[in-house]
């Protein structure tokens, strides 16, 4: 049994995910190296901040190839908030910044609607809807509430959608395709039902 | 559909004490008059476990230069031991300011307003993200104004302050906080004439501080338009906790978690 790899990108929110996933009596820790990637089990990209600073990061770590091999061999991948967009086909809060093009879906701005008292950034907590039972949502209830903090979002429908959320209009707030899984919430952030999301993820 | 926020709000203060805790978590009147509720890691929690939104943790530690270690620690010790978002503000001046806090897993950060802190807020903003970044404006009502500041304070009119909501959503403020300092601690309601005002003039999420004292407090702001209530002595003070007023709001309607 390995261990469960989480990116240490700078500005971001390893910490509090590590913690968590050590709560669970798990191996974990922090990695910033393709060795580190290409040896563990699991994998967990978190993310805050601008998708072109967290690809930049990405890059100059040369983690491209490694999250894409590791992808590729099977093994479980969870990208949370900016690192759910990572995954994805490109993001429009920068247009001309290449992700890694691992789940078919496109991030856009979500639209504000003040007089309907929907604001932009959503940040809170709001209830996700999944279509179907799946392993990653084993004891919690549809309709749960999670804890939200963004702009951007994956808006257009997309065949990898999993769960919805809906802030001014509908979005993928879990995404997923075989072994690689987003979400757009905080997991970490999220009390009992993250902590439990997190647990599941790490048997799926 | 997104959910209100309940956001205890306490004030970080050295510890007085030798030994145990570092800091404690103080409530407080018209911002001064602090008086200690309890060790701050443990008010947290017992909030957690009360099922907070979020938490606002208000540093008064920092006088001039770069955060105190210590409080920088101790929060790391909070993310570490708990799963709520906690949002930080209190002399977060600087670019080292945000990345300590970040860097030990604080994703929120309340900022204060002037002139010089607008380039810095856009740093944060570009770097974090603006959901990372909301500002907080401490203002009173006086004859002349509208008085922003609490140690230096300047007074606006209407067109100037919409002036500024426009800048501090053009720097990439995430949320606003409306803290009307001569409401702390006096548990005589929020201030909803205001709400209404910058509700009018922004699309960001509105969170209101200072004030609160009854559970029809909170629903009033809700059903105004606020996104947030931050309180310290409602719950402090008043024999209340978020359980017990979540399931009061529920009851008179308002969107919050069950």
């Amino acid at each position: 049994m390995g261990y469960i790899a989480i990116i240490d990108f700078a500005s971001n929110n390893s910490k509090s995910v590590l913690s968590m996933v050590r709560s669970l009596g798990l191996d974990a820790k922090l990695v910033t190296s393709d060795k580190e990637v290409s040896r563990a089990d699991r994998l967990i990209i978190p993310g805050v901040g601008h998708i072109a600073s967290i690809v930049g990061e990405m890059d100059t770590l040369g983690l491209r190839i490694p999250i894409s091999d590791f992808a590729a061999a099977g093994n479980p991948i969870l990208g949370i908030c900016l690192g759910q967009h990572l995954l994805g086909f490109g993001s429009q809060e920068s247009i001309n910044t290449k992700t890694l093009g691992i789940l078919n879906f496109n991030v856009k701005k979500l639209p504000s609607n003040p007089d309907q008292g929907l604001r932009v950034p959503h940040v809170g907590w709001n209830s996700i809807t999944f279509s179907n039972p799946h392993a990653l949502f084993k004891g919690i209830a549809n309709v749960t509430d999670f804890y939200f903090s963004h702009s951007y979002a994956i808006t257009d429908k997309s065949i990898v959608t999993m769960a919805e959320t809906e802030h001014s209009v509908r979005f993928a707030s879990v995404v997923g395709e075989g072994n690689v899984f987003g979400v757009q919430f905080h997991p970490e952030k999220s009390q009992k039902n993250g902590t439990r999301l997190l647990e599941n993820f790490c048997k799926v | 559909m997104l959910k209100k926020r309940l956001i205890p709000r306490f004030l970080a203060r050295k510890s007085l004490s030798p030994g145990g805790s570092k800091f404690d978590a103080c409530i407080s009147q018209n911002y001064s008059n602090l008086r200690m509720v309890g060790s701050l890691k443990s008010q947290l929690a017992i909030f957690e476990s009360n099922k907070a939104d979020e938490l606002l943790v208000i540093n008064t530690s920092k006088v001039l230069g770069p955060i105190d270690v210590d409080f920088i620690q101790t929060m790391g010790d909070c993310v570490a031991a708990l799963s709520t978002p906690i949002m930080v503000g209190g002399g977060v001046n600087t670019r080292d300011d945000a990345a300590a806090l970040v860097d030990v897993g604080i994703e929120k950060l309340l900022c204060g307003i002037s002139a010089r802190e607008h380039k810095f807020h856009e740093q944060i903003a570009r770097l974090l993200g603006s959901q990372a970044l909301s500002i907080s404006i401490d203002y009173k009502i006086t004859a002349q104004g509208i008085c922003i500041g609490n140690t230096q304070s300047f007074i606006v009119d209407l067109t100037s302050f919409e002036k500024l909501i426009e800048r501090i959503e053009d720097s990439g403020a995430g949320e606003i906080i409306l803290n009307r300092i001569d409401y702390d601690g006096k548990k005589i309601g929020l201030d909803l004439e205001m709400l209404q005002t910058v509700l009018g003039m922004t699309k960001v999420p509105i969170v209101l501080a200072s004030g609160a004292g009854k559970v029809e407090h909170f629903i009033s702001a809700f059903e105004a338009g606020a996104d947030g209530v931050a309180t310290g002595t409602f719950f402090a003070k008043m024999d209340q906790n978020p359980l017990q007023l979540r399931s009061r709001l529920f009851n008179a309607g308002i969107n919050i978690r069950a």
